[in-house]
């Protein structure tokens, strides 16, 4: 049975099974072979063959326990067992098998010098260097490539999941979204696929590592997460070589020991190698022996080191003493109470441990660990939330969402960027109402909003449906007011006409003899370009307006390029591009366009508690409703707007902004300050009390149109408001006439084409249902493909339509010498008139023979109306009616006539 | 007893200060007190920049934003009534010496500091007359001025921190030209003379116009306004008395120093007064021809005529409403351009993008190209032709 009986006889049997696959030199022997595919795949975290033996052994052991029911399945979805891909691992994965790719052809070049009796001599250079100049070596453009694209092109697949998505634009909309871009982990494209949404579930074990409120919702929930705020990734090895040693010292069993009682000795492991075993309270004082070590920095044990020990447990997780050192695997601080010194815990050990959230739930006999700050577990824009505790919780994940769509401050040096797009809000403010890490953060450098006083009250019906109405005075003194910087480069190596050649550039920026300047003539782009072809800066652009000129060598006319938005902009600045040296002559512009974006009606604005809304209206400020002290808000919305959203926090600013105001405080916005006890309203209640007003911030409003007081008491409170970047003049849609499909003559879709919205089945049942059938009419025929077109009465075709020119009086004779019939236009059916000429022909045969055929007829019929029917056909002869119909129709016709289908109408 | 009606409408007035006046007016109607509110919050013309040529701009902040921050900045405008005409009154062409004011601002940093561009550097200069132009008669609204008409308020003055504009370092330039040009915050916020109007009847509520929603104790959780010592507090057995209505106003006017307190109060009255002089002239069923020639105040000027305020977004309905009996008014032109909306150009153009123009871009073009795409096809005789022939 057995034949391998020492562990050489293995080896050279696998050398010898795999020898085919393997692509080792054929010198190799079988045993070296097998101990090459042993070492490189085979536990290849493990160097020894004794370690990986081991460790197989303790899978086995695992594998039983498992099946036996004893233990439970490791779950794969759970940030307990996972780590890290980081892009630095990535990059060198990618540079790794690039240099073995390099490598391999130098090898193989090399061989094949061989086998083609070429003298190959390892002593000379010269043919080194000549097998070397025909390797490519470009490692940069290979990476370069992948961040380009995100598209992972390797033979191996790296082992990745997804060979595509790698990468995303980091974008500079506000500091938020561009922090979160680095904060973001993705779970991978895979997981996105599937239909079950465990792997999007938000695990306990998540707590700390990843945030629970800063996911989008939609197709990415759950499977995008950003990282809580304190939570790190371990980036550099750790030095834990003398572990195993420390721990046997303090009674560990080592690895080696020939007998072990494997029921009563639990394993011990420093990432994934079998260091010894340990009975449970022994492994129990190890692992606390570590953690005092780690924490005070004794013995060389590492902080960063994971120390996860699994107590023995019926039907949980397999036991045992995990250690982890390695790298990509997240980490985060707590205190760890006995000594009262910093601890870094990871997602495995975190389960096993006891982590009170506050100092006030420590229990004694329980706890050994306390979180720095109850709002740890948060990610940095969850953090920035406002009293989030409060919220009904997806309102926080909108708000995650909104606050990385908010017009901000992207940069403080805006004036050095040269973004593609980038939205800037110019009056941003710090808000009033805060949560202390806004101060961590120093977000009052990239301020995303502002201080809008805000009146909860149903007023003129404009603030219905989450519309907010914007007090007219407000936007005239400037509140939200932003602006959109675009650019466009301008390369006269892309212009046609350049020349190809890379030594003298045949087109030069300027403007050329051919351009009056000055005069009655004078061309009009002298009002928007200078003489060297470039236009001035603050110069305001329409659409379609030159925006620079240069003049070609070959025809020595000025020729011009054009702004090419559909808004007004204006310049903000022009960067003249050219070689690092500055030696060449201007071939490149950069031009930052500026595009003013004052808030109009249709804008979208929001809190910073998922509270989004559209300006409905910009309302005269006498109009507004104001309060005793004349005050008028800023902003309108409508008291709907809570209850059914519960964003009590919004409730709760606002009555802290009011007292801020008043009190000339930044109010600490933190969320988990307050208690039952200790409440927010108690709170900012009596402060708003001290400062003469009601207590929980309602205050006697006025009409502004009458002058007489509400019959009810308004909340007025300062909320911080966000304008998003969601414009209403980068959406609209509208169209009278416009382009026109070539095929169906039904309009085109798309904005950008100026196209129409479609009206489709449901609105047409929309219509149907409420009986407006002239609408119906008109939207779906007069308004869209209407068309007239020739119906044959006699036979029913759309599509035969025959035309003879009788303009000049002729007449068409036929082959058989009679008169052929038209219509009064010359118009006949070519289908009637084949069929009366073929009957002609029978006749005339049948007068002949004396036999005779019958006359094929249509066998679909559509009845039309002769409501329909335009013109009635005035002779026997063609028998042609004109009707209007949608020109689809007829398209379908003749695509049913080319299936060998015949559609035949019948008028009445 | 005397009803209210039978007494003399009554101004205390509690505290005049340079910026604000607190008084109490008595035995008026809410809707009178109400328009008086509204008059002087929005109908008392000021001057403000209008129009900002920029020479040279090389700070940080880009051109509109600064000439939006110009025409925030509040010039001294007592006696506007008569001291400066409406351009569009003016028989000028673009402006005048009375109908505008001109201000210049250069400023440069040559120093290592941050140097800050306030409302102290806006110099007013004379108005540049041109030559060509044919001079419009000459007014009598240069004497009307006060010596400080047209600078920025507080400037030079101590005690008074000037407004800034704009924060320049080292190297960087600030030139530009500024007119000013009267009109009234109706049109533009910049114009308003007042900062805060504050308003208040019934302090304790006797009236029950409105309710103070309480969850414990209305007196704990209400304090009570100053005002509530002007008035009786309402005894515990008192009856209500549903016939009552409100006729004690606490009024406390705030000005931004463009006006005196006292002015913004007096004008508005006379601009009340005014309004109310045109809607009886406005309600008589046919003018007099008699009267139209006599009244030197009308001049026949029928708003209802005017295109203008269809086209100002919300404003439109302000002309709606003053246009329905188009009734003329008076030279003024008070009711005249309670609808032009967007006829001032605002300093930076962004005060009006309300509904003009911007939006109806996009799309001028496209139809131009579907013209040409769809040509030929719904006449039923060319149809024939490319069809089937
Ligand atoms: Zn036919
Ligand atoms: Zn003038």
């Amino acid at each position: 049975m057995y034949t391998m009986h020492i562990g050489e006889q293995c080896l050279e049997y696998l050398g010898d099974k795999f020898r085919v696959i393997l692509n080792l030199p054929e010198d190799w022997s079988n045993a070296a072979q097998g101990a090459w595919l042993l070492q490189k795949m085979v536990l290849v975290h493990l160097d020894s063959p004794r370690d990986k033996f081991r460790m197989l052994i303790f899978m086995l052991r695992k594998l039983y326990a498992t099946v036996s029911g004893a233990c439970c399945a490791d779950n794969p979805d759970s940030p307990q067992h996972q780590e890290v891909l980081l892009p630095g691992s990535l990059y060198g994965m990618i540079i790794k098998e690039r240099m073995e790719e390099i490598l391999n052809n130098i090898r193989s070049s090399i061989s094949t010098d061989v086998r083609n009796g070429v003298a190959v001599d390892f002593h000379d250079k010269r043919y080194f260097m000549k097998i070397l100049s025909k390797i490519n070596f470009d490692i940069g453009s290979k990476l370069s490539n992948f961040l380009a694209t995100g598209n992972l092109v390797s033979p191996t697949g790296l082992d990745l999941q997804q060979a595509s998505g790698f990468t995303i634009i980091a974008e500079k909309l506000n500091w938020q979204r561009y922090i979160s871009h680095f904060r973001c982990i993705h779970r991978g494209a895979f997981f996105a696929e599937l239909k079950t949404t465990t792997v999007r579930k938000l695990l306990p074990e998540a707590w700390g590592f990843l945030c629970p409120v800063h996911t989008p919702d939609g197709s990415p929930c759950g499977l995008l997460n950003h990282l809580s705020r304190t939570c790190r990734i371990v980036t550099s090895p750790l030095s834990v070589a003398h572990i195993p040693a420390l721990l046997a010292a303090h009674g560990m069993t080592q690895a080696f020991t020939p007998s072990i009682d494997g029921g009563r000795n639990i394993c011990v492991q420093l990432d994934g190698r079998v260091i010894g075993w340990a009975r449970p309270a022994v492994a129990n004082q190890l692992a606390n022996n570590l953690r005092i070590w780690k924490t005070e920095e004794k013995q060389e044990v590492p902080l960063d080191l994971e120390i996860g020990l699994v107590p023995e447990s019926k039907g949980g997780q397999y036991p045992g003493l995990f250690l982890f050192s390695t790298r990509a695997r997240m980490m985060r601080p707590v205190k760890y109470l006995p000594n009262g010194r910093d601890d870094q815990v990871g997602p495995f050990e975190q389960v096993y441990m006891d982590i009170a959230c506050t100092p006030e739930e420590i229990d004694p006999s329980i706890c050994t660990h306390v979180e720095h700050d109850p709002t740890n577990f948060l990610s940095i824009l969850a953090n920035l939330t406002p009293f989030s505790d409060f919220n009904q919780s997806p309102r926080n994940i909108y708000q995650c969402q909104m606050g990385k769509q908010t017009m901000g401050t992207p940069s403080t040096a805006l004036q050095h960027r040269t973004d593609n797009k980038l939205y800037r809000l110019q009056t941003g403010q710090s808000p009033v109402v805060r949560p202390a890490l806004h101060n961590t953060y120093a977000m009052d450098a990239f301020p995303n909003g502002t201080n809008a006083v805000v009146a909860v009250i149903s007023y003129t019906g404009y603030d219905m449906e989450d519309a907010m109405i914007l007090n007219k005075s407000a936007h005239e003194r400037g509140f939200a007011y932003g602006t959109v910087y675009k650019s466009q480069i301008i390369d006269l190596k892309d212009v046609r006409g350049a020349s190809k050649s890379t030594s003298a550039p045949s087109l030069h920026f300027g403007l050329g003899k051919d351009i009056v300047t000055s005069g009655e003539k004078t061309h009009s782009c002298i009002n928007i370009l200078d003489g060297d072809g470039l236009p001035g800066v603050g110069v305001k652009l329409q659409p379609g307006d030159y925006i620079a000129a240069y003049i070609d060598d070959t025809t020595g006319r000025t020729k011009f390029v054009r702004y090419k938005g559909d808004e007004i902009a204006y310049v903000d600045q022009v960067r003249l591009l050219g070689s690092d040296a500055g030696d060449s002559e201007l071939q490149k512009l950069h031009i930052t366009l500026r595009i003013t974006r004052s808030p109009v009606i249709g804008d979208k604005f929001s809190s910073r508690h998922g509270q989004k809304g559209v300006c409905s209206q910009k309302w005269p400020a006498v109009d507004m409703p104001f309060s005793e002290s004349g005050l008028q808000p800023d902003v309108i919305i409508n008291p709907h707007a809570f209850p059914s959203r519960m964003t009590i926090g919004m409730l709760v600013e606002s009555m802290a902004g009011k007292a801020g105001a008043m009190h000339g405080l930044a109010q600490d916005a933190t969320p988990f300050k307050f208690t039952e006890k200790d409440t927010a309203i108690n709170y900012f209640g009596e402060q708003l009390l001290a400062a003469g007003y009601n207590y929980y911030g309602n205050e006697p409003m006025y009409s502004g149109i009458t002058g007489q007081e509400f019959a009810a008491d308004i909340y007025l409170g300062v909320v911080y408001y966000q304008r998003l970047r969601h414009m209403v003049l980068d959406k609209f849609q509208v169209r009278t006439t416009g382009p026109v499909d070539p095929l169906t003559r039904q309009p085109v879709k798309g904005r950008k084409r100026a196209g129409g919205i479609r009206f489709g089945e449901m609105e047409r049942d929309a219509l149907i249902a409420h009986g407006t059938s002239f609408l119906l009419q008109d939207r779906l025929m007069n308004c869209s493909d209407y068309s007239t077109a020739w119906v044959c009465r006699t036979c029913g075709s759309l599509i035969s339509l025959g035309y003879d020119d009788i303009s000049l009086g002729e007449m068409v004779v036929g082959n058989s010498g009679s008169l052929k019939p038209t219509g009064p236009g010359g118009e006949y059916c070519r289908v009637c008139r084949a069929v009366a000429e073929q009957q002609e022909e029978y006749e005339r045969q049948a007068m002949a023979t004396g036999r005779h055929l019958q006359r094929p007829q249509a066998d679909i019929r559509v009845a039309i109306s002769s409501q329909q029917v335009l013109r009635q056909a005035a002779s026997k002869g063609g028998d042609l009616d004109v009707v209007a119909i949608p020109y689809v129709f007829r398209y379908l016709c003749a695509e049913l006539a080319s299936m060998g289908i015949a559609v035949s109408l019948e008028i009445q | 007893m005397q009803t209210q009606e039978d007494l003399e409408p009554t101004v205390r007035i509690r505290e005049l200060k340079k910026d604000r006046v607190n008084f109490v007016l008595g035995n008026v109607d809410l809707a009178f007190a109400n328009s008086l509110r509204r008059v002087v919050m929005a109908d008392i013309p000021t001057v403000a920049i209008d129009m900002v040529e920029i020479e040279v701009n090389t700070t940080v902040l880009p051109d509109e934003f600064i000439a939006h921050r110009l025409g925030m900045v509040p010039l001294n405008s007592s006696n506007c009534e008569e001291a400066i005409k409406y351009t569009r009154d003016c028989t000028c062409l673009a402006g005048c010496p009375y109908c505008s004011l001109m201000l210049h601002l250069n400023v440069a940093c040559h120093d290592d500091n941050t140097m800050d561009v306030t409302s102290d550097h806006l110099d007013l200069v004379p108005f540049p007359t041109d030559p060509e132009q044919q001079n419009p008669e000459p007014g009598e609204e240069l004497a009307q001025r006060g010596e400080l008409f047209g600078q920025p308020v507080g400037k030079h003055e101590p005690g008074v921190p000037p407004v800034l504009i704009c924060k320049i370092r080292k190297g960087q330039e600030l030139k530009m030209k500024c007119t000013a040009k009267k009109g009234i915050a109706k049109e533009h916020a910049k114009w308003s003379p007042c900062s805060a109007v504050s308003f208040e009847y019934d302090p304790h509520n006797k009236l029950r116009h409105t309710t103070h929603w309480y969850e414990k104790s209305i007196k704990e959780e209400w304090p009570l306004s100053e005002n509530a010592l002007e008035e009786e507090p309402p005894r515990e057995d008192e009856a209500f008395d549903f016939n009552a209505k409100p006729n004690k106003f606490y009024f406390e006017v705030e000005t931004d120093g463009s006006l005196g307190p006292q002015e913004v109060v007096m004008r508005g009255l006379a601009e009340l007064q005014t309004k109310l002089a045109n809607l009886i002239l406005g309600l008589k069923k046919q003018p007099d021809g008699e009267i139209l020639a006599n009244d030197p105040q009308v001049n026949g000027h029928v708003p209802a005529a005017e295109p203008s305020w269809a086209g100002g977004g919300q404003q439109s309905a302000w002309g709606a409403g003053a246009s329905t009996g188009g009734w003329p008014t008076t030279s003024r032109g008070n009711a005249s351009q309670w609808g032009s909306g967007s006829d001032g150009g605002a300093t930076s153009g962004w005060a009006r993008s309300g509904s003009d123009g911007g939006a109806t871009s996009g799309w001028g073009s496209g139809s131009a190209t579907a013209a040409a795409t769809t040509t030929g096809w719904a006449s039923p005789s060319r149809q024939t032709n490319g069809w089937n022939s």
